[in-house]
């Protein structure tokens, strides 16, 4: 499966026309050095082996490695995570990991007696050349476990958080999932859902699943969060294949399209209200279930309304600037355009080209011309969004925690929360906090002034949101 | 103490030796680091960066989140090689930001395709770009190897601290002059820690010449040999660079007790001043800190009846002064975990603590095994830890109090812990915690 895409992979700026210009010539390049802001494979694919009930995922490598991940899990998404590693020390470097390997799943198989055992294949294991498959073919008749896999995440190929998805996701269809003897009536699967445990986040999944329920839909898997290995086995009943967001719909919806026949639709996440009605409208035009869904639609507008025209008061004209993970991008674009924002300054991490023409659409739509940025340096994003004199702002905080916090900017944050802000029923949460951060937070500064750092940024990272919204 | 089993599959709890490396950077004012390694790494440390509630001090017109430039390796760079990537960068940053410092990190990559990077950061200076090349000359340069695999935070912390040696000059000595070595700068509280450090040690007729590291300018860093003696507060950070200074300057050093609770403070005071000559200025004011601060103590945790159980999680030094601080204070604890292995000082207060048998001291556990020994022991009310133990608290159902690093959802701690104060102030706390007063 080609993870890469046949898209520049580096840094852009400018407007949309030159993306469009960028993304035709295929050219990118990197400057020496800069400060990006972008997790690498091994976090994609741990987050989707840590989701799965029944799964481990064993990190092959240093334990510095695992630790950052787990650390990264717990703390923005405040779910505990199991994260054994193989611990690869200097010895190993220069000798081979492949005998520490061998040991490490014989122990995560007699430790934890999981069904499926993921081996994470990290920088360095890479470098040198383990070979991976061939202890795993080794030691398969030792083990309880049912399944065995390699999966290669190393941060050097697979830069972007997108990649680990990716490769994760074609790790469990080419392995995991069976040829559907049924295919189930009116049924989706949720793919690419990635957040387990309480958290907030993963409560937006449960969120969609009623929604659809409401129009006669029903989903079948949630691939991979909250499954056992028994579901995701069982995922190509379904008939449709919902992605999260749009890195999802890449390579690994496109793989089980082609080895199950399970298509999909590529909707925007369903932030705000009109995302929501499209994300929900995509489904039923798949299943032809138009009329129902117009009808939830049309209810849910009149419950939101009241709360749309309190939170647009507090925002329209303002400007804004979008910020985050490409999937959340195209979704926050069209959400402070509902609100009636100016969006000035779109800014998403690298992507594959389906996420840059969901950006790209979405800024169609509002018929505005912002100026885009694509893994351009951290201090840039900061500095840009500065010079634009941006007063709101939609999407990740953690990126930003001290000027998120400090400037007191009205602001919709999308990666940590308290309460679930997909479909409808989010929509209603998401729609308090933006009334919440525009009209009540004290002290409001404008995007660039500093202050004292320190407490606030901790707090913004887990702590602080967690208060306000408990 | 119960090494855990040597586990093939092990679910770390420590970061890796990056993470301390860029943390003891942070610490050095007007200090810039360059990443020579991929953007996931980067993108970790950052992450980590963000938690810190001392905002390092980056020279103009760095932004005030924290700023990790990288040279951001990728597959092809493995494949075609890097080139001078490290030297541009270490060019471009020093003509961008002008810092007094410049500490390049290696990661496991640029290890092991063999990267001489030292080499390549001592060149940025050299580069074509004439302006540049004196931009880049104004700066002092460090490279430090910091492959993950090669060890854990407290490895990364202390390579910095010894590493800085290098900048440091031949001064003459001052006498009664020490520096405090091991000083984890962004760790909570760190600022009034070292304040109340200053304050015991002046009062003997000490002064503090240099702190390793708590936003420490490049002038006292070069300084730093002009101390006659230097006070390790925490071994595993400090220790390194103490004897790299006993090497290159004849500095003495002392691996002191770590001052916390009335005792370790005295013992604290005892031990800097009996290097220094001035025992009989301790026992002095051992006795009048002691005798005032034992009735503060006495004031607030004269009203908790009802006995307290709490375990302490982090790294020795802290684990063994913080364990010892809460006993002091009527506290049972039944259980400590150490994230990293002690060394001889450390393992020696440890041991003092544990002795009796009341106390279990695990080293290196899993969260896992941690969590068994909590259950063990009967549970305990009380976890002081980092925000990495939240999960371990809630299964045990005690209140974590996140007072190490990484601590998240902390807002503010401007008491210090270490010291006479220290003591009263914890003693405050536990007793605004019996009756669960919060704000």
């Amino acid at each position: 499966m080609r993870l890469k895409e046949a898209c520049p992979e580096g840094p852009f700026r400018g407007r949309a026309a030159e993306l469009e210009a960028w993304l035709a010539s295929g050219r990118a390049s990197r400057p020496d050095w800069y400060h990006p802001v972008r997790v690498c494979g091994l976090f994609g694919a741990m987050r989707i082996f840590a989701s799965i009930r029944g799964a481990v995922p064993l990190v092959h490598g240093p334990p510095g490695c695992a630790y950052f991940q787990k650390f990264q899990v717990v703390i923005s998404f405040g779910h505990p995570v199991p994260a054994p590693c193989t611990g690869m020390g200097e010895n190993d470097v220069i000798h081979g990991g492949e005998d520490r390997l061998r040991r490490a799943v014989l122990e995560v198989d007699r430790r934890y007696k999981p069904r499926l055992i993921a081996v994470l294949n990290t920088c360095t294991p890479m470098i040198i050349g383990d070979d991976v498959a061939a202890v795993l073919h080794d030691v398969r008749g030792e083990v309880g476990a049912r399944y065995l896999l390699a999966v290669n995440a190393d941060g050097l190929q697979h830069y972007s958080q997108g990649h680990g998805y990716n490769a994760a996701l074609a790790g469990l269809i080419e392995n995991v999932m069976q040829p559907a003897g049924i295919r189930l009536e009116r049924s989706v699967n949720l793919f690419g859902e990635v957040v387990g445990g309480d958290a907030a986040l993963a409560r937006d999944k449960f969120l969609l699943r009623d929604m659809l329920a409401r129009i006669g839909v029903y989903v079948n898997a949630m691939v991979p969060a909250g499954s056992a290995v028994e579901d995701i086995e069982r995922a190509p009943r379904a008939r449709l294949n919902v992605p999260r967001c749009g890195p999802m719909a890449g390579p690994a919806a496109r793989l089980m399209r082609e080895r199950f026949d399970v298509p999909f639709v590529s909707p925007a996440m369903p932030y705000g209200v009109a995302n929501s009605e499209r994300w929900l409208m995509s489904v039923a035009e798949f299943f032809g279930l138009e009329e129902g869904a117009r009808r939830v639609i049309a209810a849910e507008r009149r419950r939101l309304r009241p709360l749309l025209a309190q939170a647009r008061a507090g925002l329209a004209g303002k400007r804004a600037a979008v910020h985050g993970g490409p999937g959340r991008v195209a979704a926050n674009i069209r959400f402070a355009h509902e609100l009636g924002c100016r969006i000035e300054v779109v800014s998403l991490f690298f992507a594959t080209e389906a996420a840059y023409r969901q950006v790209l659409d979405a800024v169609a739509e509002t018929g505005q011309d912002p100026l885009i940025l694509i893994d351009r340096s951290m201090e840039e994003v900061r500095r840009t969004v500065a010079e634009q004199g941006i007063e709101a702002w939609f999407g990740n905080s953690l990126d930003f925690p001290a000027t998120y916090m400090q400037s007191g900017l009205a602001a919709f944050e999308t990666l940590i929360y308290q309460v679930p802000y997909e479909g409808f029923i989010g929509c209603a949460n998401a729609l308090r906090h933006v009334v919440h951060r525009s009209q009540h937070v004290p002290l409001a500064r404008p995007a660039g002034a500093r202050g004292t750092a320190g407490a606030p940024r901790a707090a913004c990272r887990g702590g602080g949101e967690r208060r306000w919204h408990g | 103490m119960y090494p855990t089993a040597d586990r093939a599959a092990r679910d770390p709890i420590t970061p890796g030796m990056l993470s301390g490396a860029f943390r003891a950077a942070q610490a050095v004012a007007r200090c810039m680091t360059i990443f020579h390694g991929p953007q996931g790494c980067q993108e970790n440390l950052y992450a980590e960066a963000c938690f810190v509630h001392e905002q390092p001090e980056y020279p103009e017109p760095a932004a005030g989140e924290p700023f990790l430039p990288s040279t951001v390796l990728t597959d092809s760079d493995l494949i075609m090689g890097p080139e001078d990537k490290l030297a541009r960068a270490a060019t471009g940053v020093a003509r961008e930001y002008r810092p007094d410092l410049i500490i390049a990190f290696s990661s496991d990559a640029a290890e092991i395709i063999g990267e001489d990077a030292k080499n390549l950061v001592q060149r940025a200076d050299e580069g074509s770009d004439g302006a540049a090349g004196e931009a880049a000359g104004e700066a002092h340069r460090l490279w430090v190897d910091t492959a993950s695999f090669k060890g854990s935070w407290v490895d990364g912390y202390a390579a910095v601290l010894a590493a800085l040696t290098a900048l440091m000059t031949e001064t003459p000595v001052r006498p009664l002059t020490v520096n405090l070595l091991g000083v984890a700068g962004d760790e909570l509280g760190a600022r009034a820690d070292i304040a109340e450090l200053r304050r015991m040690l002046r009062r003997v007729g000490a002064e503090v010449n240099a702190v390793l590291l708590c936003h420490t300018p490049l002038a006292a860093i070069r300084g730093a040999p002009a101390a006659s003696l230097n006070v390790v507060v925490a071994e595993e950070l400090g220790l390194p660079v103490a004897q790299a200074m006993e090497r290159r300057f004849k500095t003495p050093y002392l691996v002191a007790t770590p001052p916390y609770g009335l005792a370790g403070a005295a013992r604290f005071l005892d031990e800097v001043a009996a290097a220094l000559g001035l025992e009989e200025n301790a026992r002095r004011v051992n006795e009048q800190e002691t005798r005032a601060m034992g009735a503060k103590i006495r004031s607030y945790s004269g009203f908790i009846t009802v006995p307290m159980r709490a375990s302490v999680c982090g790294e020795p030094s802290f684990v063994a002064g913080l364990a010892g601080l809460l006993s002091e204070l009527g506290v049972y604890v039944p259980v400590v975990a150490l994230r990293t292995p002690p060394g001889p000082s450390a393992a020696r207060v440890v041991e003092d603590f544990t002795g009796n048998g009341e106390c279990a001291a695990l080293v290196e556990p899993e969260h896992a095994d941690y969590l068994d020994a909590l259950r063990d022991c009967g549970g305990v009310d009380y976890i002081f830890g980092s925000a990495m133990e939240q999960f371990v608290a809630a299964d045990v159902g005690a209140t974590l109090v996140e007072c190490t690093y990484p601590a998240v959802r902390v807002l503010d701690w401007d008491e210090p812990t270490l010291g006479f104060c220290g003591a009263a102030a914890m003693a405050r706390r536990l007793g605004r915690a019996f009756f669960k007063q919060v704000m």
